[in-house]
């Protein structure tokens, strides 16, 4: 094991410095520039995204230690998350600059929160202590209230902010307790430390089993996964359709690399998830994950099954697609997580290049609506071509990314011998056929309303080509992904 | 020892006493009040932690700042003194069960688990040692603190001030 004091550790944390500088920096230049024009103010914001991308490169190869004394840890599963973050950051930097070109609502505040979700997702990926774990939970929601509640003049998005808050204040307060449970139980916050607690002493399992609810509440809620998820279609309909797509992947994958590292670092006793700590065998942690990734996927799915407004859609989706990962959770495996990791990456660019879309149709058409879609392959063949890639991504379509995603997944529960499970996670891909059909239906089959021009301008086009690109590419030509996610997988023990 | 015991018994009593005023208190005005005195049991609280360090924060950061902001949030909304909570008594019930078996499952708990105390003698001078913790263990901690309040205070001016003419859509 290899801890590093403060001062050691700067080197380690560059990506998030350059992220605070990068706030800093956006602030400045919206005060020094005239408020006509605000591409300099994403520009920025967008230079420093590729400084943190170029930061990550370099500490890439650095040996995996605790940083900050344990408060925070960089190891090779971190810096996957970190360039799903980063990477995310940028695409939706991309897409709010398309987005509001033609709007004023593109002011200094907006790409400087964006940055500083980004922070946090970053920090939460890197937590390794119950007290870095919650402060991080809350950079990230604390800006996401903010983002969500941007439109203030419109109805929805007020309403979506403040059911954010008030979600969001309940499940820190419910994670908060747990922590503290199991504060008492141990005497330590470092999750190192807990683990060792735990192995060395007895402690009650009820009370174990209580603060393990409780903490993934919090969690949970950043994943949405059942019964934490309510907020998410209110939210994801409510606010700009960039945060939206931003919130759909981010912090979602953030909860993922948290929930990893609590339960792996925590609760066994090897990295290969072969040996547990003794009271963890009378709670059942596994079958309450598989209980967990059930509920949230059938949920999800059979709630967006009567849905019209294809924004809500694309959450109740987003809540069946964290459903399915949580099967790769329930594996309890290196295969899961493994799969977990591959499911992210591709969700990554099918979810935002489907929430792009989305976002065009809604600008140019003013509603995100089913009818809103309409015959959109004679008004706009590559918009319609790319969203058709999108959602058979999602609905995990061979050869799309997705498929090879869920593929993944399924094998990791095979080979846990969870196939009640797998086959439940597979008859629900096929419900999802239903609804993300019928998208597809109204683009390719149905007439159009109108006759009005919503085609991509040439930047939104080569934006959505390159996001359906990945989106394709990743399905045929998987294997260096995968070959990095194998080597990805180690997570920092001891 | 007795006294103290007797003393800590009534501190939380009050404590307890303005939480359920908070809660169950049909007008916001009161249950704002109630809130201020509950801030102020717990650094009582606190007190008997040997954190006064903690207790004095608490006085000053939740009596002091956030309780008189709720109240002022109170004072400049429109309406707002005569709004009473309108519940379906359905989800009373519900929310009652639901919570009742918590407290229960959570007063089990409490009993039945030997919790890890700490032994060593609490600090005489608390300040100084927390100051240096804050620069030294605790450092990213602290940090992650500052970004995240200054992100908190520019959100709530971006969210709180008046839509003005260069963020129409």
């Amino acid at each position: 094991m290899n801890t590093l004091t403060a001062t050691e550790s700067i080197p380690y944390i560059l990506p998030e410095i350059i992220l605070v500088i990068g706030i800093c920096a956006v602030f400045l230049v919206d005060l020094l520039i005239k408020k006509e024009s605000k591409t300099p103010v994403a520009l920025t914001a967008l230079i420093f995204v590729v400084g943190a991308f170029l930061a990550l490169l370099k500490i890439d190869g650095l040996e995996p230690s605790y940083l900050f004394s344990g408060m925070l840890v960089l190891d090779k599963m971190n810096v996957y998350f970190k360039y799903i973050f980063i990477i995310s950051a940028a695409i939706a930097t991309l897409v709010s600059m398309q987005t509001y070109t033609s709007r004023k609502l593109n002011s200094g505040e907006y790409y400087a929160f964006l940055l500083t979700a980004t922070l946090g997702t970053l920090l939460m990926s890197g937590a390794s202590d119950l007290l870095t774990m919650a402060m991080s939970i809350e950079v990230v929601s604390i800006v996401s209230y903010c983002l969500a509640g941007y439109k203030k003049e419109d109805m929805e998005s007020s309403e979506a902010a403040l059911k954010y808050v008030l979600y969001g204040a309940l499940s820190s307060g419910i994670m908060l307790y747990g922590a503290s449970i199991l504060f008492g139980l141990t005497g330590e916050t470092n999750l190192a430390g807990i683990h060792t607690a735990l192995a060395t002493t007895e402690v009650n399992s009820i009370a174990l089993a209580l603060s393990i609810v409780m903490i993934l509440g919090g969690i949970g809620y950043k994943i949405a996964f059942a019964p934490f998820h309510f907020w998410c279609p209110d939210v994801y309909q409510g606010s700009p359709t960039p945060v939206a797509a931003f919130f759909s992947v981010a912090p979602k994958a953030a909860g993922f690399a948290m929930l990893l590292r609590f339960i792996s670092v925590t609760f066994t006793n090897d990295p290969s998830f072969t040996t547990w700590i003794p009271e963890i065998e009378s709670i059942g942690l596994q079958k309450v994950l598989i209980a967990i990734s059930i509920l949230t996927m059938t949920l999800g799915n059979l709630s967006a099954l009567n849905q019209t407004n294809v924004k809500r859609i694309l959450a109740y989706s987003s809540i069946a697609h964290a459903g399915y990962m949580l099967m790769g959770m329930a594996a309890l495996s290196f295969a899961g997580v493994e799969a977990i990791l591959f499911y992210l990456a591709t969700y990554l660019f099918m979810n935002f290049g489907a929430f792009f879309v989305v976002d065009h149709i809604g600008r140019k058409v003013g509603s995100d609506e089913i009818y809103a879609f309409k015959g959109l392959n004679t008004k706009a063949p590559l918009l319609a071509f790319t969203m058709v890639i999108f959602l058979a991504s999602l609905a995990g379509l061979p050869p799309m990314a997705g498929f090879i995603g869920k593929f993944y997944l399924f094998s990791a529960l095979v080979s846990s011998e969870l196939y009640l499970l797998a086959v439940w996670g597979l008859l629900n891909s096929v419900v999802s056929l239903y609804y993300y059909w019928r998208v597809a239906k109204a683009m390719y089959l149905e007439e159009s309303l109108s006759d009005e021009k919503v085609e991509f301008n040439l930047s939104g086009g080569v934006l959505a080509s390159i996001l359906a690109g990945f989106t394709l590419i990743l399905g045929i030509y998987f294997n260096p992904l995968s070959v990095w996610v194998k080597s990805s997988v180690s997570i920092l023990f001891g | 020892m007795v006294i103290a015991d007797f003393a800590f018994i009534l501190v939380a009593a009050f404590v307890l006493i303005c939480a359920c005023v908070v809660v169950f208190h049909n007008k916001i005005i009161y249950s704002a009040f109630a809130l201020l005195f509950c801030f102020f049991g717990v650094a009582g609280l606190y007190v008997f932690l040997n954190a006064e360090f903690l207790a004095g924060t608490q006085l000053l950061v939740y009596v002091g700042g956030i309780s008189v902001l709720i109240l002022f949030g109170i004072l400049l909304t429109k309406n707002i003194e005569d709004l009473t909570s309108k519940e379906v008594s359905t989800q009373k019930i519900f929310g009652g069960l639901i919570s009742v078996t918590f407290l229960g499952g959570l007063i089990y708990m409490v009993n039945s688990v030997d919790w890890k105390v700490s032994t060593p003698k609490p600090i005489e001078n608390s300040p100084v040692e927390i100051g240096k913790l804050f620069m030294s263990d605790f450092l990213i901690p602290f940090e992650i603190a500052g970004v995240l309040l200054l992100v908190a205070l520019i959100g709530a001016v971006v969210i709180g001030r008046d839509t003005d003419k260069d963020l129409e859509v």
